[in-house]
């Protein structure tokens, strides 16, 4: 096809797809996207489009293709209610720094602002929650737009950008300029970490007495995982990992001491407690991390590395701010850490403080009530997290996984009970803990890694909102997908609470369902119902064997709660171990 | 009896400046920030500068968060650059902060036109 031919809008928007490296998109066709639909068929053999079920699991669907390979998820739309239904995969995009494209139709020209047919205000409606959006009214426009969009959402920070393409705009016929000079002058992007800045933190970390990195999910969309080893390494330092932080240390390693905050372990709160010196990568100081801000850290001078400079200092008093890619930052910190790393004197002290995070770790952790509590016939939470950590980490598939989970205490459990080592392997809804995000994020990271076996980790409340996406994975044809759903007949991170904190009060907590296994099997799954704890790991590896998409519906008990827990408003290091007992209360 | 008048309250207020590009979207993505956080504007100004195609914002807000908006109006992709000017009272806030503004840019203000 020649470039000085005439294009229809719609056509250059698949060019442009094409151009910017994207192979698969998600969505649903409606009226005021149709056009694009029609040039799409002419690009199927570049640009794969899945048909999902509701716009909200084509979003989720980008975001776990997104969070699992690093490259920019698409979804579609169309204009109205296609758009709307967006928007909380957009929002939770957004909390998540998730690289997204969001295209959405609109009603022509003429039409806006006039409450027509299928209209609504999208751009308005996003504007808190992208990284930035466009309104197309002229196909001209299309070409810069769309190569500027695809930028913004993976550029610097990434996040969800939305462009909007009025029908009309689709069907105009222009000769399309690809000469396209990307002009951001207000877009921040690869800022150098300062030699000075770098060498305040480094001396810091070599004068500790107690230092202690805190590695979130910049370091591992930063690619900078191998960095931060290096470093810790290097300099002999304990590492933490958030939530999205998860997989950035191998969790064996002797310096991986686990996660932090609402739901962390004793002995890692204590540790970023204690610590005098805090190097936070990739991170953003969370309220599920820190508890009450005010307490957080208190004996610790901070280093806050981050690519987004208005993260630093935002929430906490930071003592050396870098400004820096993770990655770029943490090989220029490892560098100068391999000058002093043979010091006797900085390795005796890094002996002691790693003794002490032993004895922490020691002291509490058989208090840690899972791990204490004798095995049974009931199904229990942790007999589920057990089967699944031992099948993942055998030799097929220890290189070959990923988990992705949905929100509430069975991604808790997840995150406290599974090995996390490799990066991206951990996929789910963090800041804003979206229910129903798994299933369809599931989609997307298994056309994102084809080869490898995605394992949807559910509760029985997100399941129900998104749970039609199984026939999208049936009829795409995708086998690489297990579902397996901890089923306690509540919503139970809610009920947790009311139990705790509201007078065991559960109201519109109990929750009815359908008998998942059956459902799953009218949509064209294989599936099981797991409900005692011997059938456990035999079922799980069935289900892992079968050459196609499968479920498992486990019945477990409905009153486990999640522990350690730090009530809301306090300090990380005053934590519930179980209903009735706690540490460090009243410290 | 007549009701007392009433005068303005002189509550502290802050000024920020911000060079932007002049593009439809921007004025409500920026105004979003201070919306979102109950912050109330209570003066505003907004004009092209001598750079074609971009625009100056001058936002007089009264107490609030006006750092965290600052560390958020710098991120939107179409804000250049954004500071604060000196703390501005009373009724005349935006004209005394144009006018501090062009005796800090002397050369961008003569071009303008402002004296």
């Amino acid at each position: 096809m020649s470039e000085h031919h005439e294009r229809t809008g719609a056509q250059i928007m698949c060019e442009a797809l094409v151009r910017g490296g994207v192979e698969v998109m998600f969505g649903i066709p409606g009226g005021a996207i149709m056009p694009f639909y029609h040039a799409m068929w002419e690009y199927r053999d570049q640009l794969r489009h899945v048909l999902c079920r509701h716009e909200q699991g084509a979003g989720h669907a980008a975001e776990g293709y997104a969070r699992a390979t690093g490259r920019v998820g698409v979804c579609v739309a169309t204009s109205g209610p296609g758009a709307t239904n967006l928007v909380t995969a957009i929002a939770d995009a957004y909390m998540d720094s998730t690289p997204l494209l969001a295209l959405t139709g609109q009603v022509s020209g003429p039409l806006l602002g006039t409450d027509a047919f299928q209209e609504v205000d999208i751009t308005g409606i996003t504007l808190p929650i992208t990284k930035h959006n466009y309104l197309v009214t002229d196909a001209r426009d299309l070409p810069y737009v769309m190569a500027e969009a695809l930028h913004l959402a993976r550029a610097g920070r990434p996040g969800p950008v939305l462009v909007d393409v009025t029908k009309d705009a689709q069907l105009a016929r222009v000769v399309p300029d690809w000469k396209v000079r990307l002009r951001l002058p207000g877009h921040r992007e690869r800022p150098q970490p300062g030699a000075e800045a770098l060498d305040a933190a480094a001396a810091m970390l070599r004068g500790a007495e107690r230092p202690l990195v805190i590695a979130g999910h910049g370091v591992i969309q930063s690619g900078g995982t191998d960095a931060l080893l290096a470093l810790a390494e290097a300099a002999e330092l304990p590492v933490v990992t958030t939530l999205h932080g998860l997989g950035a240390m191998p969790a064996r390693h002797r310096l991986a001491l686990g996660m932090p905050g609402m739901h962390g372990w004793v002995h890692v709160n204590r540790a970023i407690q204690q610590c005098d010196v805090l190097l936070a990568v990739g991170m953003r100081f969370d309220d599920r991390v820190t508890g009450k801000v005010s307490t957080f850290a208190p004996r610790a001078r901070v280093i806050h590395v981050d690519l987004d400079r208005a993260e630093i200092g935002k929430l906490v008093r930071t003592e050396v701010g870098i400004e820096s890619d993770a990655r770029v930052a943490l090989e220029a910190l490892a560098a100068r850490a391999e000058e002093w790393r043979a010091e006797p004197t900085i390795r005796e002290r890094r002996a002691r403080w790693l003794a002490q995070l032993g004895g922490l770790r020691d002291t509490y952790e058989p208090r840690q009530r899972y791990r204490a509590r004798p095995p049974g016939p009931t199904l229990r939470p942790h007999d589920v997290y057990d089967a699944i950590n031992r099948a993942l980490h055998h030799p097929e598939l220890a290189h070959r996984h990923r988990v992705v989970t949905d929100v509430g205490q069975h991604q808790m459990w997840a995150a406290q009970l599974i090995d996390w080592s490799r990066p991206r392997s951990h996929i789910t809804s963090g800041g804003a803990g979206t229910m129903g995000f798994a299933v369809p994020a599931a989609l997307g990271a298994a056309l994102g890694c084809p080869d490898e076996t995605i394992v949807a980790v559910c509760g029985d409340g997100g399941f129900q909102m998104t749970n039609q996406e199984l026939t999208t994975i049936a009829q795409e044809g995708i086998r690489n997908v297990k579902v397996v759903i901890v089923n306690n007949g509540c919503l139970g991170m809610v009920r947790q609470w009311q139990q705790l904190f509201h007078d065991r009060r559960y109201s519109h907590t109990p929750l009815s369902a359908p008998d998942f296994a059956l459902l799953a099997r009218a949509h064209g799954w294989q599936a099981w119902t797991v409900e005692r704890a011997p059938m456990m790991a035999p079922t799980l590896a069935a289900a892992l064997a079968h050459d196609g998409p499968a479920l498992l519906d486990c019945r477990v008990e409905q009153e486990a709660n999640v522990f350690p827990m730090v009530p809301q408003g306090n300090a990380i290091d005053q934590q519930l171990l179980t209903e009735t007992e706690g540490v460090g209360r009243g410290a | 009896m007549q009701a007392a008048p009433q005068f303005h309250d002189f509550t502290p207020r802050q000024t920020l400046v911000a060079l932007v590009q002049d593009r439809p979207g921007v004025l409500n993505r920026a105004v979003s920030l201070f919306r979102r956080r109950g912050m109330n504007i209570a003066e505003l100004r907004v004009a092209p500068t001598a750079r074609m195609g971009i625009s100056r914002m001058t936002w007089i807000v009264e107490s609030g968060d006006v750092d965290g908006v600052l560390r958020q109006l710098d991120k939107l992709i179409e804000v250049l650059d954004v500071y604060r000017a000196e703390e501005s009272h009373g009724p005349d806030g935006a004209v005394e902060a144009e006018r501090r503004l062009a005796s800090i840019l002397p050369a961008e203000a003569q071009a303008d036109g402002v004296p």
